[in-house]
């Protein structure tokens, strides 16, 4: 099975998120932070996708990806940063950073999956 | 509910409290970049969450306020405690949807018009700034369209220019909706002006901006840049690129006087742009979304460090796009441009790659159709991305440390929990069954001894359970800083809040009840106790006023204090005020002692103030509060010293799932007594007791303590008169007054479960609830308080 | 007087037209670390904005004018990321990069 961290501040978020994804069939790891994220990394997770969002208390999204493209192991993962409208000036630096793209809040369910298909394949 | 929304509803709770906190923090430090950043970052998650669900005035409301925060962030606008207000006021609306939320699943019918309005008083804020922030998106506005028969021209006729894949996607998105039933219609426009142009009089560039329709453009050098020295200004070499919603018609005539300079593409947004359609189309629009970004991630100026990481997952993720478009014959041509870029430590080869991919893509229709040799389809195989992954192995499971759990849930097991201590009350019952009907002593002690253990456990179960439930008064504290603020600001006072003990912990329930007694206390303190600033210094005080609200737990209470160092109250004046409202008899303003006289506040109908104030209302809120407090089973205590202050306290049980009672028999039936109110039990002869006009009363102790005949004032059958040779008096406390309540016959302490009474026992207010006894029996709980009144 | 020349910024306001190209870029020759002030400019010929381009002179204020800054911002600020590679080689003056991957649904569109 495909896992996919997601990583959002906003619980409601992540659990619309890992709703949408263990329906489609994707193993959904929630991170609550950046730092959550790279602990649980850190510490073996593995997955197949990371979609963080990119404004979060402590190290932002953009921290995140930087970080995890440094990582070994994991530093090759797809990463979707999660972004709205108002934030398009950080795409630049998002994509700097090493991001694979993003998706725009809110997310509907179809197009999540429709995005995650092309970006995770045999799922 | 759905789970998702209950999920919002609690997020939102706790990020507007945290907004309200900084906001009031930012009163204190204006500009602290940590905290501006927390605000709008908790009105951007509220945004974000709530698009979750149909509630478009919320969610455009609090984008209003994360705009104005945001200008504010970058130092364009300054929060002033009148904009503060206008912050606070949305917050408020926005706590009153979410409770709207909870309640019925759906905002109030007005929050379209309020958001509306609260929402323009927001952006209104945006124009006060530098001006620097422009008000709205896309200057262009549609044309008014032509003849829509006259000679459309073929749509999809020649493949769409390569560069319309840099045309952003929101863009693309407008554009997507303006085509009405004839289709989208829009252009791709490249205008390359004449080198001499500028001498013929025009002005290209004021061409180009001006094409009807236009939502988007760049313009670009046709040749790179000489040296400044060399440069010829009057030589165009500029080329633009632009793409509007029109018609090519439109287009044609608008620049018909440099047509010849002119390639006008008709474009079908929806093909590259927004995936709407067939689950294909989609999937396309989402490959060619991926594409597009792998693109610019490859040519993005990224640090060195990081470039393998972004070579291999642009790899990966172009390899997957081309699987799943069942297009295998470019994997060859990927691995190679995958080593190429690798050795030159460049995206160059795989963006050249994704470029050539992404416009076949869009300017070949028939891709899509599978059309022979274009698109031959083959197995995805398996990647280098997938084999790290492989070795990467599965995730181990995660340490969870912190449970969220469901109020329900725990409720559940307390409600269990109390239960099972009302069952295990039955085994001394049955204990005695055993002695006195079967005559088995030593089952009965066995039976002792098992309902001592059944009751050990149960006691500790019981306070785990209560300890899950127990949550730290600052969550009913946590509102107050804002409200002092509001309340102080509009009648004009400087007061200071001070806070302490917040971390003390008592039962979610406790907690929750506690918040509008506060309310009533705190701004009965504002509004009563505190004085203007004037008045103040003129009495030789600090201008500024204090209210302290204090908890410290003693046992199992915890004791909710609202101090203020204002005028304090005359016990005088309160037992004349009482008199004139027919609240005290002239007798009792004749006996009433100065600190009784004080708890007259909490009479119903009792209002100190001159005048009434639309701070703390017309007087209903004080006896509203020993309501809430009887309610919850606790005690409220005034104590206050004239010109120096007032101190109001609250004593609150720290649980209130289990109430202990003492079971007295009145004229044959069982009554349940407070524990926390008795004071003493006992027998009284009854020739010391001493009969004062029609009241009787007994000296305790050199106490004179009025006595209540039950019998009587509950109207049971029974001997109301005393004619025994002595009476069983329940000492009780009511508010610092004494009472006997005389009885027949005294029974042990037993844990209840209170139920509060229900339909038309509900007007019984002698009674506080019943609770149901182990072996079966109802037992009724008095409410002592009521019975005062009575005597 | 649409172009005004103050010690090393010239200031650009309202419709600046195509006779003040030559002046500009002569000015503009003789200060290399000097800036161009677009706040209150609405419009500037195309002779202008190639000197701009050509030049890559820094912005020290962009356009009020919504319309005008959107154009300039991708003109003259790719000039100055030229070379970093974000726009994309051979693609001067590139648009300003927002795409996004995934476009956004309607406000409101229910996920679940």
């Amino acid at each position: 099975m495909k896992t996919i961290l997601v990583v959002d501040d906003s619980s409601t978020l992540r659990m619309s998120m890992t709703s949408i994804l263990s329906k489609a069939g994707y193993r959904a790891e929630e991170a609550c932070s950046a730092e959550n994220a790279l602990e649980k990394l850190r510490s073996g997770l593995r997955p197949n996708l990371i979609i963080t969002d990119l404004n979060m208390p402590g190290m932002d999204g953009i921290g995140l990806i930087r970080q995890v493209r440094k990582l070994p192991g994991v530093r090759f993962t797809p990463i979707l940063m999660l972004t709205t409208e108002s934030q398009q000036s950080k795409r630049q630096e998002a994509r700097s950073a090493g991001a694979t793209g993003w998706l725009v809040k809110p997310v509907a369910a179809e197009q999540l999956l429709q995005v995650i298909r092309q970006v995770v394949p045999g799922a | 509910m759905n789970p998702l929304l209950a999920e919002f509803i609690t997020e939102s709770r706790d990020l507007l409290e945290q907004a309200s906190q900084g906001f009031l923090a930012l009163e204190k430090t204006p500009g602290d970049a940590e905290i501006l950043n927390g605000l709008f970052r908790a009105m951007h998650t509220i945004k974000g969450a709530s698009g979750f669900f149909e509630i478009g005035a919320l969610t455009r409301l609090v984008h209003a306020a994360e705009d104005v925060l945001d200008a504010v962030r970058q130092g364009e606008l300054e929060l002033t405690p009148d904009r503060v207000d206008l912050f606070f006021e949305a917050l408020d609306r926005v706590g009153e949807w979410v409770d709207s939320l909870e309640a019925e699943e759906r905002l109030p019918p007005e929050a379209e018009e309020t958001s509306a309005g609260l929402a323009g008083r927001l952006r209104g804020l945006l124009s006060e700034t530098n001006g620097r922030r422009p008000t709205g998106s896309g200057e262009a506005v549609a044309e008014k369209r032509g003849d829509e028969d006259a000679g459309s021209a073929p749509r999809m006729s020649e493949p769409a220019p390569s560069w319309i894949v840099e045309v952003p996607e929101d863009v693309r998105r407008e554009l997507y909706g303006v085509g009405g039933e004839g289709g989208s219609r829009a252009v791709a426009v490249t205008y390359t002006p004449d080198e001499q142009c500028f001498f013929t009089g025009d002005d290209p560039f004021h061409t180009a901006r001006q094409t009807p329709g236009i939502r988007w453009g760049r313009v670009e050098t046709r040749e790179p840049w000489p040296p400044a020295e060399e440069l010829d200004p009057y030589r165009c070499v500029l080329r633009f690129r632009l793409v509007a919603a029109a018609s090519v018609e439109e287009v044609r005539e608008w620049f018909r006087y440099v047509a010849e300079q002119v390639e006008v593409h008709e474009i079908v947004p929806e093909k590259w742009g927004a995936p709407v359609g067939t689950p294909e189309d989609r999937a396309l629009g989402a490959a060619v979304e991926i594409l597009r970004a792998q693109i610019e991630l490859l040519a993005a100026p990224w640090d060195p460090d990081i470039r393998l990481g972004v070579l291999e997952s642009a790899a990966a993720v172009m390899e997957s796009v081309l699987a799943d478009l069942g297009n295998g014959s470019e994997v060859g041509r990927l691995a190679e441009a995958r080593v190429a870029a690798q050795g030159q430590g460049s995206g160059e080869p795989l963006r050249g790659l994704a470029l050539e991919i992404l416009s076949r893509l869009l300017g070949s229709d028939g891709a899509r159709q599978g059309e022979p040799g274009e698109w031959p389809s083959s197995q995805p195989r398996e990647t280098a991305r997938e084999r790290s992954q492989q070795e990467n192995g599965a995730s181990p499971g995660q340490k969870i440390r912190v449970l969220k759990v469901d109020q329900t849930r725990v409720d559940a097991l307390m409600d269990l929990v109390g239960e099972l201590v009302v069952a295990k009350n039955a085994l001394p019952f049955l204990a005695r069954k055993a002695e006195e009907v079967f005559k088995v002593r030593d089952l009965a002690r066995e039976i002792k001894n098992q309902h001592a253990v059944i009751n050990r456990i149960a006691e500790e179960l019981q306070g785990a359970v209560m300890q899950v439930r127990m949550v730290p008064v600052s969550h009913a504290f946590q509102r107050f800083p804002r409200l002092v603020r509001d309340l102080s600001r509009r009648l004009g006072k400087r007061v200071q809040l001070v806070m302490e003990g917040e971390e003390t912990e008592a039962d979610k329930n406790v907690v929750e009840d506690l918040v509008e007694p506060l309310v009533h206390l705190v701004r009965n303190s504002l509004d009563h106790g505190i004085e203007s600033p004037e008045e103040r210094e003129a009495a030789g005080k600090p201008s500024e006023g204090e209210i302290r609200l204090r908890a410290v737990q003693l046992d199992d209470r915890v004791w909710i204090e609202v101090i203020d160092d204002g005028r304090g109250m005359d016990p005088k004046a309160l037992k004349r005020k009482a008199y004139e409202k027919g609240i005290l008899s002239e007798e009792r303003l004749e006996t009433i002692a100065d600190e009784e006289a004080l708890h007259l506040i909490f009479a119903p109908g009792f209002s100190t103030a001159e005048q009434v104030s639309d701070v703390s209302g017309r007087g209903v809120g004080l006896d509203a509060v020993r309501a809430m407090v009887d309610r919850v089973g606790g005690s409220v205590n005034v104590e206050s010293t004239m010109g120096r202050g007032t101190c109001i306290r609250m004593a609150l049980p720290l649980s209130m799932a289990v109430t202990r009672v003492m079971i007295v028999e009145v004229g044959g039936e069982t009554l349940g007594v407070p524990i926390e109110n008795i004071v003493e039990t006992v027998r009284v002869p009854t020739d010391e007791i001493h009969r004062i006009k029609c009241h009787e009363a007994v000296v305790l102790r050199d106490r004179l303590v009025p006595l209540c005949r039950l019998v009587r004032i509950l109207d049971l059958d029974g001997d109301a008169t005393g004619s025994g040779e002595e009476e069983a008096v329940l000492v009780v406390s009511i508010d610092g007054r004494e009472l006997g309540l005389v009885v027949d016959r005294f029974h042990e302490g037993v844990d209840i479960i209170l139920k509060p009474l229900e339909g038309i026992m509900a007007g019984f207010r002698l009674y506080a609830g019943t609770a149901l006894l182990g072996d079966g029996r109802v037992l009724l709980v008095l409410n002592l308080r009521e019975l005062v009144p009575c005597l | 007087m649409p172009v005004t020349y103050k010690k090393t910024v010239a200031v650009l306001e309202g419709v600046c037209t195509v006779e003040e190209a030559e002046d500009l870029l002569i000015w503009l020759q003789n200060r290399p670390r000097a800036k161009v002030n677009l706040k209150r400019c609405t419009h500037l010929h195309a002779a202008l904005l190639q000197v701009l381009m050509a030049t890559g002179v820094p912005v020290s204020a962009w356009p009020e004018d919504p319309g005008l800054r959107v154009w300039l911002e991708v003109a003259l600020s790719s000039h100055r990321c030229a070379g970093q590679g974000w726009e994309g080689g051979g693609q001067r003056g590139g648009p300003k990069k927002r795409a996004a991957m995934g476009p956004a649904s309607g406000e409101g569109s229910a996920s679940v």
